[in-house]
């Protein structure tokens, strides 16, 4: 088949997306014609067309029963899985794949608790997932809507229930994946602009950063999760001078001197809190606020930091919590990667500091039959959030192996409930529900990374620092791409096809809500593979800390 | 929930002298919290005793009020153990008392990071202060009251981090190996343990692997462990806790992955695919003879095997491998 990239490293660039992850073959396949490396098709459809007329062996019957009105169906399709059937059946909805509906070939007969668990777990996925009017219901938005909504407005008089006290220390948190999970189902969050800023600036400390709630000591999770937040809301409408970027309520110059506070001079790493424990969580977090505020690594903030990360990795391939020894898990694994990730480039760091082969062979045995999911760690359970901390690490993982590549190559361009949840039999939480849908959003797109900065719709403010102000080097997690064209390179692997999905209108009102005028699509608003965040708000973000004098 | 009479702070004499700062949330805030009265009052009374930065016995009863409703709070515990060792430095407080009231907690609340942490910051003051013989003791104690932990859940991410602080901390080796044999036995899938194993056997220091020179691991424990490792594959080949952890094994101590061949086609004969009964098997023989070039056909084919039967959820990744396998001839 035609070479639609050309392979720079030794070893053939890659595409995962989840349960698809395919190979190109390699430069020397005698199939590929020979001009093939250096045509670059013109338009975006001609891509497309390449791709169908290159596939080979003739398409199977997953991929003619393709419907743009079914658009879950891609992330089930896989060329080698048996279907059970071999004829179209009538109805538009295909009939789930037996590795879904099955339990896997080889299972020992050993029993004992962890495979009682996961075994109870597969029988309870696999009821759903053969159930054969609707194996996979398409995203009950209004739902979600609503459950997300009352996350940030309350259920009762405003406030949330009075269990919810155990998140007190979190409010921060709430606040973004709400409005997060809000954003990626294409409502436009402008309107809690003030409020969010009203809300988070009580959480602000004089000595720098947030703590969970007014009064409390800053922690770097609840730093994070308001900058997220701030982030998330964006900017003021034209002419409202007087926040400009929300983020503008930082106390820049305060966040930096208290990250000095946190940080382990010794290991690298740092503390979550003045006085709290010290793992890559917290290193992940003060690495985002650092990019996002575009505050200066002079005095060696991130020293040591590549290496701590690098250190992270086990015996077993994944990412453990510190580098003292700790079990490899899914959670660790996002914070580490993304956290080299913004360190430098991805193939350059990646590369230099991990093992990534073993970590790619880890990532990939995260995802289990027949459930779909992913586990966080060897002999656990799937839960839905891992589908943006383990799947949100392919993006990173692809740049890792692909480096860095040019724009023009190819880019282009539960019902009655709503709300989220680890796995069926769990309820429903605004934390699932953000990671959830930020995991399905993350095998929407194609993520890459590339040298040249995000485009502006509006040219960014020139840059009218000191001569003597110290480098702003976090310039990395600035430099990422997306394309709605998920490439693949093995035959009959549906790709492509992300991009016919059917799109919300932007900037959902209540009015769009009404029955009748929704949009049936799984499709989300894409958002950043790094930060987390609506993607086209880190190039403006950027462009904001760009135009600062200093603090 | 709680059938006594319901305390207030407000007309506590002992909390008389101060003013109750309440909690500024701010014009029209987002995910308000509805709170019970009781928590919101305890709450007030500790931002004022915060705001005089006073250490005395009543925050240890504030502190513990709140943390009963919302351990995850993490200020009050950071404040509770200032006010702990302001008041153990004086004599008032004896820290052994601290332990007693964090395993009540940890056995009710177990995804909990702050009980740890605050554990960690008691047990570390306790052993300055201590003879050798009491240091001893108190490390018994630890492990005896995680040994309660985990048999409640033997993968509790947060005790094993805390395991390995102690164990580390204290040299307190002896005896680990055999503990985490006894929690394999009980359950071969237990990744945490054998994760611990690694810990103990490579990672720790070398009290067990008794390494000599370089960093190098004697020849006796490597044959062990990769003995232990036989026994555990052989009464659950599919386990991948087990085949990670040869893996692991084989890269520390620099053997070729082609040592343990034999063993692998045992598992996953490829020249009679009906008797494959391990997919982590035909994953290795794929490596190791994707290293000869002369075996790389048998590495396709193990590869095949996978993606097209063994492990199709992963087939994608099987692809990519033999995608590498062809690239390097
Ligand atoms: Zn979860």
């Amino acid at each position: 088949m035609p070479q639609r990239l050309r392979v720079r490293s030794k070893r053939p660039k890659v595409f995962f997306t989840h349960n698809k992850m395919s190979a190109t073959s390699s430069p020397s396949s005698p199939k590929a014609p020979s001009n093939s490396t250096t045509r670059t098709p013109s338009t975006p459809s001609e891509v497309f067309d390449d791709i169908l007329s290159s596939a080979q062996p003739p398409p199977t019957y997953s991929q003619q029963t393709w419907n743009p009105s079914n658009p879950y169906f891609p992330h089930y399709h896989n060329q080698n899985m048996s279907t059970t059937a071999t004829t179209p059946p009538e109805s538009l909805i295909p009939p789930t794949p037996a590795l879904f509906t099955t339990r896997p070939i080889l299972q020992d007969t050993l029993k004992t608790l962890s495979s009682k668990e996961q075994l109870s777990t597969a029988e309870i996925c696999m009821k759903y997932l053969s159930n054969p009017s609707d194996p996979f219901p398409i995203l009950s938005r209004r739902e979600h809507i609503a459950f997300l909504k009352s996350g940030v407005l309350g259920v009762q008089n405003g406030k949330l229930r009075e269990e919810m006290v155990a998140l007190d220390a979190s409010r921060p948190w709430i606040i973004y994946w709400c409005l997060q999970g809000l954003v990626s189902l294409g409502v436009d969050v402008g309107k809690y602009r003030e409020r969010v800023i009203s809300s988070l600036q009580p959480l602000q400390n004089e000595s720098g950063g947030f703590g969970g709630g007014n009064g409390q000591v800053s922690h770097v999770t609840a730093s994070y999760a308001a900058v997220l937040a701030l982030a998330v809301v964006g900017r003021g409408e034209d002419g409202d001078e007087e926040y400009g970027e929300a983020l503008g309520i930082v106390d820049r110059r305060a966040m930096f001197r208290w990250l000095h506070e946190i940080k382990d001079w010794e290991s690298g790493g740092f503390r979550v809190c003045v006085g709290g424990e010290e793992d890559v969580r917290g290193v992940y977090c003060a690495l985002v606020i650092l990019a996002l505020l575009g505050l200066p690594t002079s005095g060696n903030l991130t020293q040591g930091t590549k290496e701590y990360l690098g250190r992270c990795q086990t015996y077993e391939g994944g990412f453990g919590a510190t580098p003292n020894g700790n079990e490899a898990h899914g959670g660790y694994a996002f914070c580490t990667l993304a956290g080299l990730c913004i360190l430098g480039e991805p193939a350059v760091v990646l590369r230099k500091y991990l093992d990534m082969d073993r970590a790619i062979s880890w990532l990939s045995a995260r995802q289990y039959a027949p459930e779909g999911g992913f586990s966080g760690r060897t002999n656990k359970l799937v839960d839905g959030c891992y589908s943006t901390w383990v799947g949100g690490c392919w993006a990173l993982i692809e740049a890792g192996i692909n480096g860095p590549q040019d724009e023009n190559e190819e880019k282009l361009g539960e019902k009655e409930v709503g709300g989220l949840r680890d796995k069926p039999r769990k309820g429903p939480d605004y934390y699932h529900s953000n990671y959830i849908l930020l995991g399905l959003a993350s095998t929407q797109n194609y993520f890459y990374y590339t040298s040249s900065p995000i485009p502006l719709s509006s040219p960014p403010p020139s840059p009218n620092r000191g001569s003597g102000d110290p480098p702003l080097p976090l310039t990395a997690p600035f430099l990422w791409r997306y394309s709605p064209r998920i490439p693949s390179n093995t035959p009959n692997v549906a790709e492509a096809i992300v991009k016919d999905m059917p799109a919300w209108p932007d900037d959902v009102t209540e009015e769009d809500l009404l029955p009748g005028q929704e949009v049936e699509s799984d499709r989300l608003k894409v958002h950043h593979p790094i930060f987390n965040i609506p993607f086209e708000r880190a190039g403006e973000i950027e462009a904001w800390w760009k135009g600062k004098v200093g603090f | 929930m709680n059938p006594t009479p319901l305390y207030s702070y407000a007309s506590d004499p002992a909390w008389a002298d101060l003013l109750p700062l309440p909690q500024d949330d701010g014009q029209y805030p987002l995910a308000q919290i509805a709170y019970t009265e009781e928590y919101t009052e305890a709450m007030s009374y500790l931002r004022a005793i915060m705001a005089k930065n006073e250490h005395s016995p009543r925050v240890l009863q504030v502190t513990a009020h709140i943390i009963e409703m919302n351990p995850a709070h993490y200020t009050i515990w950071v404040y509770r153990a200032k006010t702990l060792f302001a008041l153990s430095a004086t004599g008032e407080v004896q820290l052994g008392r601290e332990l007693e009231f964090l395993n009540d907690l940890a056995l009710r609340h177990q995804k909990n990071y702050q009980i740890w942490n605050h554990r960690q910051t008691v047990v570390e003051a306790i052993a300055a202060a201590a003879a050798p013989a009491e240091q001893e003791q108190l490390v018994r104690e630890e492990k005896e009251f995680m040994n309660r932990m985990f048999e409640q859940d033997g993968k509790n991410y947060h005790v094993w981090s805390y395991r390995q602080w102690l164990v580390r901390r204290f040299e307190a080796w002896d005896g680990e190996l055999s503990f985490v044999s006894a929690l394999l036995e009980r359950d071969v899938r237990n990744n945490s343990a054998w994760n611990h194993r690694f810990f103990v056997v490579f990672g720790g220091g070398g009290m067990d692997a008794r390494q000599q020179g370089e960093g190098e691991v004697v020849e006796e424990v490597v044959e062990r462990e990769i003995a232990f490792i036989e026994d555990a594959v052989f009464i659950a080949p599919q386990n991948a806790s087990a085949w990670n952890y040869l893996r692991g094994v084989l890269k520390k101590v620099h053997r070729p992955l082609s040592s343990v061949e034999s063993m692998c086609l045992g598992y996953a004969p490829l020249d009679n695919p009906d008797k494959i009964t391990s997919s982590h098997a035909l994953d290795l023989l794929a490596d190791i003879y994707a290293e000869k070039r002369e075996e790389h056909g048998k590495a396709v084919k193990a590869l095949e095997l996978l993606a097209a039967k063994f492990d199709p959820i992963r087939a994608n990744y099987w692809n990519y491998r033999v995608g590498l396998v062809k690239a390097s001839v």
